[in-house]
């Protein structure tokens, strides 16, 4: 009687060792990025459209909606050369990554692009217009804290009290770092358009561009609490080259 | 590019399922037959026309009226772009506008041409009259906005004062642009009237210069526009008649959507929802758009594509050939604002009970302002509408209204709501901001002309950045134009 009791826990433990595995187990997460041309190519001062698709077991899919566009990256690396290509190129493309996510999902990018003005400054206006030093991270940590007007245009940048001090250090720095190299750009969004650089002079060399796209799914469904932390980054790396 | 003929569009409208909605030649479909506006079938031209807002839909009905065959090729799933009327979750059939506010009079005459052609109703809006202004932490009333003493107690100059005593408050920039303004003699030709190097310096150099004090100068601003820019802005009100923030504004009963929403029916199945463009092409004879539909490339000719995207999105469409560099820098370069509009719901007009009036400026940075809208609705809960940043909730906005209300007394309100334009996929941008100091040239007045087949119509795409009468007015112009071509 006691053996059978002793073998009904150990199954039952088992069982449930089994569930919460199962429970917190994390798929990664597919990323898909195509471009709207020929092949992979592109050319010269021309605009080619992207579409980056995520597909995840726990968060969903963006055909249906249910990835927050937000949360979906692009980096864009142009390059002269094609053996400068690696095999990973996100990870060295783009300093800071974490703070360009958390920029993004702090929804900074409603207002402000890398390289284009939108409500607010390019990242590319104010790190040209900052250097990358302690005492500017926080001149501008305070400005994203407290609100600004009148530094850019007349529009008021709200306050943004809800964000974390440190976290927002990082951004800054993110911001001031990641734009000196005009060659890189990146993008959040699960459509939109790169706008390719005009020939350089005086070259017959074939350009390169990198793109990849990344996307950090929520993590392992957790019922015991409903919290879900960051899982597994998927990525997606298209290499075009130049039609001329 | 091969000539397109008329066979041509005809053969592709029919392969990629226009159907009879496009080419019913019969331009009247949607009217009645006391409405009949006669064809003018032998002047018949094909038009594409991008984007589904207030200026895509006038301009689509101006070209119906004339004759022309037309389709409206719109990316999101309503028409109507920034000119939003909600109506969902509020009670007792309220509503209030979530993007355009107001059309003027004087001003606005082809939106008050519409308003008498459709006879729709325009609703007296007194939301600028009685308000009350928050500075530095305190209300001002209008009265008190007069008031030398008060005037001198900011800092304003003895000129200033005086000027300020008779004249309302938001008139002030008048003291220092209105002997400037009578050398403009064409709205729409800012340059060769003296001032062309103006647009080399911001427009607070003249406050500077003129001797406006450090109050004023506070006050009106004017670092981010040149001068040539802001009176050229001004001059083009004075030559309409039109104040510089006109006190009489209104509204269409119902809601401003019932303008779009009357082009729509009017325009019936030209009008196509969900179908963004993927890509244009054009040549001397004609253009060919690529779009997508129920998740199929399609492709359609025509004889003129008419742009109504705002530039921000339509720089994401291939041009082929490319649009010259001119060209392209105006398309990449025009800015835009973007906000949030609040709506709160309220069970009284409590303010009532404190004697004040709601239309309020705030000066918080989570709430800008507020008025009332829907005060037509036959109930006593009434609608107040708000204005502040992107990014900020509903709840915020209103803890920031009950931080700075100056009654005595709670409010009523049980509802707030809001659209955030900022991040909308579709229509997130509102008004033209001003161009960069010292490029007025690079952008005017190539931004309202036409490139080969490939028209401009939109808020953008007019003088004056007002988005409404920008529309109705570029709308019309291209519709001339193509008409007339």
């Amino acid at each position: 009687m006691t053996q059978s009791r002793n073998i009904f826990i150990v199954i039952i433990c088992v069982l449930s060792f089994g569930f919460t595995y199962w429970q917190n187990q994390n798929s990664p997460p597919k990323v898909t990025i195509s471009v709207q041309g020929k092949g992979n190519t592109f050319q010269w001062s021309s605009v080619v459209p992207y579409t980056i698709a995520v597909s995840d077991a726990e968060d969903g899919n963006t055909e249906y909606g249910e990835i927050p566009p937000h949360e979906v990256l692009l980096v864009a690396q142009y390059l002269p050369d094609s053996t400068l290509v690696k095999k990973t190129p996100s990870d060295e493309q783009i300093k800071h990554f974490d703070a360009l996510v958390t920029i993004s999902k702090a929804l900074c990018f409603n207002c402000h692009a890398a390289r284009a003005k939108l409500i607010g400054p390019s990242f590319e206006q104010i790190a040209a217009r900052y250097k990358s030093d302690p005492a500017t991270v926080d001149l501008l940590t305070k400005k994203i804290i407290d609100g600004s007007t009148g530094t850019w245009s007349d529009l008021k940048m709200p306050p943004h009290p809800d964000l974390e001090v440190q976290e927002i250090k990082e951004m800054v720095t993110g911001i001031l770092e990641n734009n000196a190299d005009p060659d890189l750009t990146y993008f959040v969004g699960t459509n939109g358009a790169l706008r390719t650089r005009e020939k350089p002079a005086n070259t017959s060399e074939i350009g390169i561009y990198v793109l990849t796209a990344r996307y950090m799914d929520h993590g392992p469904r957790n019922t015991n609490d409903g919290l879900r932390t960051p899982g597994e980054w998927g990525h997606h790396t298209l290499v075009l080259r130049s039609l001329e | 590019m091969p000539a397109l003929k008329r066979r041509t569009f005809l053969k592709n409208s029919i392969l990629t399922g226009v159907g009879a909605s496009v080419l019913q030649l019969e331009p009247t479909m949607a009217h009645s037959p006391q409405e009949f506006i006669p064809p003018n079938i032998n002047a018949s031209k094909k038009i594409i026309v991008g984007g589904a807002g207030l200026g895509g839909m006038c301009c689509a009905y101006e070209l119906m009226k004339k004759g022309h065959e037309v389709v409206v090729l719109e990316a999101s799933g309503r028409h109507g772009g920034h000119v939003f009327t909600v109506h969902d979750g509020l009670s007792d059939g309220l509503y209030g506008d979530f993007g355009m506010e107001h059309i003027t009079k004087p001003g606005y005459d082809r939106y008050w041409e519409y308003i008498k052609e459709f006879n729709l109703t325009a609703l007296p809006y007194p939301r600028r009259k009685n308000v009350l202004r928050r500075i530095d932490g305190k209300f001002y009333t209008e009265e008190m906005l007069h008031d030398s003493a008060v005037l001198k107690q900011f800092g304003f100059n003895e000129n200033e004062v005086k000027y300020l005593s008779t004249n309302p408050w938001w008139d002030l920039e008048s003291l220092y642009v209105k002997r400037y303004l009578d050398k403009f003699k064409d709205e729409y030709q800012p340059f060769g009237v003296g001032y062309d190097d103006w647009d080399k310096f911001p427009m607070s150099d003249i406050y500077k210069k003129d001797g406006a004090s450090k109050t004023a100068q506070g006050f009106l601003g004017g670092n981010n526009s040149s001068a040539l820019f802001n009176l050229w802005h001004d001059a083009i009100l004075k030559l309409r008649g039109v104040p510089l923030s006109p006190p009489e504004v209104f509204r269409l009963k119902g809601g401003n959507q019932m303008l779009p929403n009357t082009f729509a029916k009017r325009l019936g199945s030209r009008v196509w929802l969900n179908t963004p463009i993927v890509s244009i092409k054009h040549g001397d004879s004609g253009v060919s758009v690529t779009y997508k539909q129920h998740n199929e490339q399609k492709v359609m000719d025509a004889d003129f594509f008419v742009n109504c995207i705002p530039l921000p999105a339509f720089k994401n469409v291939p041009v082929d050939p490319p649009l010259p560099a001119e060209r392209q820098y105006i398309i990449e370069n025009v800015t835009y604002d973007s906000y949030q509009r609040f709506v709160f719901q309220a069970s009284s007009k409590f303010w009532l009970d404190d004697n004040l009036s709601i239309n309020m400026d705030l000066d918080h940075p989570d709430l800008w302002s507020v008025w009332q809208c829907a005060d037509e609705v036959d109930t006593h809960r009434i609608i107040i509408l708000g204005t502040g940043p992107g990014g900020i909730s509903p709840q915020r906005a209103l803890a920031a209204f009950r931080d700075v209300y100056p009654g005595s007394k709670k409010d009523t309100i049980e509802l707030a709501i809001s659209r955030d334009w900022t991040k909308e996929t579709f229509s997130p941008t509102c008004e033209r901001l001003p161009f960069p100091i010292g490029e007025l040239h690079k952008f005017w007045p190539t931004l309202m002309k036409p490139h080969g087949r490939i028209h401009f119509a939109g808020a953008y795409a007019d003088n004056l950045n007002w988005g409404t009468e920008a529309c109705t007015r570029s709308a019309n112009r291209v519709a001339n134009e193509i008409d007339k071509s």
